[in-house]
């Protein structure tokens, strides 16, 4: 049973991939790419001695960005396009249930984003090795850390996309991506200066809420310190499949009683 | 080609050139340009300065919060909140690092209600006690403050800070007096800039006579202002200009200026400890 899941579940994923490789997606990450490199040879041209943290920190924040926007725009298109060219139906056609099609479509556009993080992550890494510039073993679970933010911010752009229009998703899926980091600060400050039900509210939203800079270790690598413990790389792990499994689960919730 | 199309082309072209010549000696009095276009075009400029003048001032102020990252390695820290109810548990003591009331951004795992996630950002964000965490060399940063200044050169903290961080390397001075020179010929009104050059001159390079110009010239830009719209960094600056002032006459053997330059900045800060020694030392007082 589980593996005939698993068959359909990466069938459906390959599709979406070969799908976006089709419609030249990468093309897209390729061209990214293009610029990072060329950013990298302008702070080559001018030199990088002493400027290695701040190139560490700008190259990662890149990164950072523009994983997250190639992972909002895999997901939060794999359902409705699949909906608005009809082809959804006889996808669910065949002994595939609506489930079933959703980690599909998540699997697959995390697959893409992890494919664009691993273009990204190779570029800086090549960047920084020519520029002289060590980034560490850290980077590695840098990178997987990372990979492992994609997956919640697929899962939340699949959920999104399920709740709201394509576009109306994108835009929440971005501002949370970008957002949550701030806002789980202030509520951070909102907990550590109210009382009685105001505290509550506060504790409740930062733990309901992804929080995606506990993936960060951007800062880390910049500054140079040794790589975390594995309790921490699996910790995370289960925190990312958590919300996955939530958010999943609310995108089921609507996708089963969705008029296709 | 025959010779007379080689004279054809030549006379056009001489034409040509004078009729382009002609144009261009009457062209500023028969161009129409609109006075709406001109101010179009006026606000466009505006707009591009603006824009590239906020991105400026972002980007210097960006790096200038990293500095304080530098510094702490990569550790957050913030001004600790009066109204916290964690200021027992938070790493917000007062400790022997010249924090004063500093706490870690990052929560410390005695106030922290999340459990194993605040263990988690602990670990993934970097993070030490406030008491207790590792300092960088100021000097890493730098690059951080040649940065700032390229990006904004009306930045002036950058300068002055860069430049008293640039003096604590090896045969730094000299680089530290010509960073500030140039920051001054950025900020030619600032007084802090001339403050700093006057004053570094004063103690760390012994140039008293050099010292003395810009030391003066802090003091004329201070006095030209209305004494409350001067920040906290303006008095300050002024104040060390005024005891640089006092000490570097007396030192220099210049007692009479030494004993004017004290009482006239006593009188602007009443209280100033410098001044009263160096009256003390020269009039017995």
């Amino acid at each position: 049973m589980v593996g005939r899941k698993a068959v359909v579940w990466g069938t459906l994923a390959q599709a979406a991939v070969l799908d976006s490789i089709r419609r030249k997606d990468m093309a897209v990450a390729g061209i990214l790419s293009v610029l990072l490199v060329a950013g990298a040879g302008l702070l080559g041209r001018f030199g990088v001695r002493g400027l290695e943290l701040f190139l560490k920190d700008a190259s990662l924040t890149v990164i950072e960005i523009l994983s997250s926007v190639m992972a909002v725009l895999f997901s939060t298109r794999q359902v409705p396009e699949e909906i608005a060219r009809r082809t959804a139906l006889p996808l669910l056609a065949r002994p595939i249930g609506r489930g079933d099609f959703l980690i599909g479509k998540f699997l697959g556009a995390w697959a893409l984003a992890c494919m664009a993080l691993a273009l990204f992550g190779g570029i800086v890494a090549g960047m920084a090795w020519a520029l002289g510039v060590g980034l560490g073993q850290i980077y590695i679970q840098y990178l997987l850390l990372r990979a492992l933010a994609l997956g919640v911010l697929c899962a939340l752009g699949i959920a999104l996309s399920c709740w709201t229009t394509a576009p109306a998703a994108t835009t929440l899926a971005l501002v949370l991506s970008v957002g949550t980091g701030t806002f789980g600060r202030a509520l951070m400050l909102v907990e550590g200066s109210s009382e009685g039900a105001a505290r509550n509210i506060a504790r409740t939203a930062w733990l309901a809420l992804p929080q995606f800079n506990l993936f960060d270790l951007k800062e880390k690598v910049a500054y140079g310190w040794p790589p975390v413990a594995g309790w921490v790389v699996w910790g995370l792990a289960a925190y990312a499949a958590l919300h996955c499994f939530v958010l999943l689960a609310l995108a089921n919730a609507r996708f089963q009683r969705q008029a296709l | 080609m025959r010779g007379s199309h080689v004279v054809g082309f030549a006379l056009a072209g001489i034409a040509l050139a004078g009729a382009s010549a002609v144009a261009r000696q009457v062209r500023p009095e028969v161009e129409a340009v609109p006075r709406a276009a001109r101010s179009r075009d006026r606000v466009a400029e505006a707009a591009r300065s603006t824009l590239f003048g906020t991105f400026r001032t972002s980007m210097a102020d960006f790096l200038w919060l990293k500095v304080d990252r530098v510094v702490h390695n990569g550790v957050d820290v913030r001004a600790a909140a009066e109204a916290s109810h964690h200021d027992d548990a938070t790493d917000a003591d007062h400790d022997d690092h010249g924090h004063g009331a500093e706490e870690t951004v990052v929560r410390a795992r005695e106030s922290d209600w999340r459990g194993i996630l605040g263990d988690i950002e602990r670990a993934i964000q970097p993070y030490e006690p406030i008491g207790t965490h590792v300092h960088r060399d100021p000097r890493e940063a730098l690059p951080l403050f040649r940065l700032m200044t390229t990006a904004n050169p009306g930045f002036v903290d950058g300068y002055v800070t860069g430049a008293y961080v640039l003096s604590r390397e090896p045969d730094g001075l000299d680089r530290a007096l010509e960073f500030l020179r140039e920051g001054e010929r950025n900020n030619p009104r600032d007084l802090r800039i001339a403050s700093a050059i006057g004053t570094m001159l004063t103690r760390k390079a012994r140039r008293h006579d050099d010292a003395l110009p810009y030391l003066v010239r802090t003091i004329e830009l201070a006095v030209a202002r209305d004494k409350s719209t001067l920040s906290e960094d303006e008095l300050e600056a002024w104040q060390d200009a005024v005891r640089a002032l006092a000490t570097g006459r007396m030192l220099a053997g210049d007692k009479a200026f030494a004993i004017r330059a004290a009482k006239a900045g006593l009188a602007e800060f009443p209280d100033d400890p410098t001044c009263k020694r160096v009256l003390a030392e020269l009039e017995g007082k």
